[in-house]
């Protein structure tokens, strides 16, 4: 495989491809461990997928970020290991394991593709 | 998408194994499913719900069931890096 010289640090495409399907990847697995019960697989993945986004400088998208605890890292279950509320035109989320709270805008959003 | 030619900078929890060669013949031929992954290890479960094995990599080489339908055989002294590490450092 020919490869050019590329500018030290700088990733590829390639490589910047597969790290962000790796990290979807991982997110659908924290995702099934979670259905078991697994709670520490889950986050196990969550804290991977971190490693490999920040490594390859791909950002989160934010539809798995906000599986994810800011704070502790650990990897959000409705009815389990998160709250969410509706407060004054905003989604209130509580992660109920360390206690972080983010809060999003609702604004005009359309229900994801699917629904 | 994983491929044939990228597994071993891919992902490798979630897949189906096979260990299909080991120094250790305790180890050869194990099945199961990747859940962890290490510098040197691989941590398989198997499907009776027996304690999950960690399998070296080193001297092993193992058989992965692609979602595509096809297999993959990877030889584990050539995957043998911390799994963030692989995608960069891996053919």
């Amino acid at each position: 495989m020919g490869e050019r010289r590329q500018r030290r640090g700088r990733r590829s495409k390639d490589m910047a491809r597969i790290a962000s399907e790796r990290v979807a990847l991982l997110f659908g697995e924290a995702e099934r461990a979670a259905r078991q019960g697994r709670s520490a697989l889950g986050d196990r993945y969550v804290s991977l997928a971190r490693s490999i986004g920040m490594r390859y400088n791909i950002r989160l998208p934010p539809d798995l970020k906000r599986r994810a605890c800011r704070e502790c890292g650990r990897f959000l279950v409705p009815g389990k290991t998160l709250r969410v509320r509706f407060r004054a035109g905003r989604t209130v989320r509580t992660c109920l394991k360390c206690g972080n709270i983010s809060r999003e805008k609702l604004a005009s959003r359309k229900p994801p593709a699917g629904l | 998408m994983r491929t044939q030619g990228n597994l071993a900078r891919h992902e490798l929890i979630g897949l189906s194994v096979r260990v299909s060669r080991s120094p250790d013949p305790s180890v050869e031929g194990v099945e199961g499913r990747v859940v962890d992954e290490t510098r040197n290890t691989l941590v398989l479960e198997r499907a009776d719900g027996r304690r999950a094995i960690r399998v070296p990599k080193a001297g092993c080489a193992f058989r992965f069931a692609l979602p595509n339908g096809t297999f993959a055989e990877l030889e584990g002294s050539f995957i043998a890096f911390r799994p963030e590490d692989r995608v960069k450092r891996c053919r």
